[in-house]
């Protein structure tokens, strides 16, 4: 596939995706809790003739390609926050729950990944193994789909992820990522000991605290 | 903070956890101010504070809740230690207790330099040379470092990993909230792009 295509195809889906998200978002799940969203995004992977397994308390994990080649595992992460949405959309959430960290974008931009890469399946040089996890909010989705084998059978050579922001004093559709270094670098970082992740914790000074 | 709960008309009677859990809060911010030198960088929040339900009655416990933040496991240890010394002895000099824990947080992601560089080469090739930077050129060559959290850390300690960012809703053009905040609305116009460098990252990385 040229670029031109790639780009191409994905354009030709974005009705598709956005209707991915609409759904996702209109029934926005926290946790380990997908019950909805979990066979919402299996069944659409198998209507695209995927064969999917289930893995760990949540998760979902389907490869497409050949052996014998590279394996990138590509992620999105499917689980909302426990926020009610005031957003000014007409497709607010009303379950209580919120994708107000965009996870139902990741999981949307994956299923019209997933999709391309289906349609073109003989022409991969090697394999792509998608992995849709729950629970990222709290910290534990994609350790549980790693003690479940997410990584093993093929294992990936290397694994990539993409997290939307909005509120950036930047185009919308500009990308980052981080610069060469010669030590490991640290994009982002952790520790939350926390009981929650409150809407501004990592910049409190573009916050004001009561 | 354990206190004492009793009537609000007579506080000789009991122990407020609520005026301790308030010395605690401003003191902790004394940790930043007097005790972190200028290049430790981390962040403390206290994100909830609930205590009593009727205006009358001094209740028997307070609690709060926060996050904090750091880039070394020394600054993060030092943090746990002194902010446990600071709640307990403030509540041991307004006779109450405190009791502090920490849940388990997740470690720090780490993205892999070559595949980074591999990829922001992809992504140049893909959409053009004005659409993709470094953290480097978009912090004016400041540290590259970011203050969330993020899950995939699991998956970089794994694996040579990458957490690419999308730009999805200016405050310009209609989207000034952040992630997290109720209100936050993301530019879907973004979508498609994004599943075209899912899929270009994939055949372009299994080519090489």
């Amino acid at each position: 596939m040229t670029k031109e295509q790639i780009l191409q195809e994905a354009k030709a889906l974005q009705e598709e995706i956005k209707s991915h998200r609409l759904w996702l978002h209109t029934h926005a799940e926290t946790g380990f809790d997908l019950t909805e969203t979990k066979p919402y995004v299996k069944s659409a992977l198998t209507e695209m003739g995927y064969a999917v397994h289930e893995c760990g308390k949540a998760g979902l994990v389907t490869t497409v390609g050949k052996p014998g080649g590279k394996v990138l595992l590509l992620r999105a992460d499917m689980d909302a926050l426990p926020i009610a949405e005031e957003a000014d959309v007409d497709f607010a959430c009303k379950n209580g729950r919120m994708h107000a960290c965009g996870h139902d974008m990741h999981t949307a931009m994956l299923l019209g990944a997933a999709k391309i890469l289906k349609a073109h399946e003989s022409e991969l040089d090697g394999m792509v193994k998608l992995m849709f996890q729950p629970a990222e909010e709290i910290f534990e989705g994609s350790k549980d789909m790693i003690a479940s084998g997410v990584l093993e059978n093929p294992r990936p050579d290397a694994a990539l992820m993409i997290h939307v922001a909005a509120g950036m004093p930047l185009p919308a559709g500009q990308w980052w990522s981080p610069p060469p270094a010669s030590a490991p670098l640290r994009r982002t970082i952790s520790p939350s000991e926390c009981m929650a992740r409150a809407v501004t914790a990592p910049h409190p000074r573009t916050a004001l605290t009561p | 903070m354990h206190g004492k709960g009793c009537h609000g008309s007579a506080p000789q009677n009991g122990i407020d956890p609520l005026t301790a859990a308030a010395h605690i809060l401003i003191a902790l911010q004394e940790i930043h101010a007097r005790e972190l030198s200028a290049s430790d960088e981390a962040v403390l929040t206290i994100g909830t504070f609930h205590a009593g339900e009727a205006g009358n009655v001094i209740p028997d416990t307070a609690t709060m809740g926060g996050t904090i933040r750091t880039y070394d496991e020394k600054t993060r240890a030092y943090l746990k230690e002194r902010m446990t010394a600071i709640a307990q002895s403030i509540a041991e000099a307004f006779r109450a207790g405190a009791e502090v824990s920490f849940g388990s947080g997740c470690p720090t992601l780490v993205n892999d330099k070559d595949l980074s560089e591999k990829v922001t080469g992809y992504l140049k090739d893909l959409l053009g040379a004005n659409r993709a930077f470094t953290t480097a050129e978009l912090s004016g060559g400041k540290p590259a470092r970011g203050g969330g959290s993020e899950d995939f850390a699991y998956v970089s300690h794994e694996v040579p990993s990458l957490m690419l960012a999308l730009a999805a809703g200016e405050p310009s053009k209609g989207y000034p909230y952040p992630q997290h905040h109720p209100k936050v609305k993301f530019d879907e116009s973004v979508l498609s792009t994004g599943a075209a460098v899912f899929v270009d990252c994939a055949i372009q990385y299994m080519k090489e």
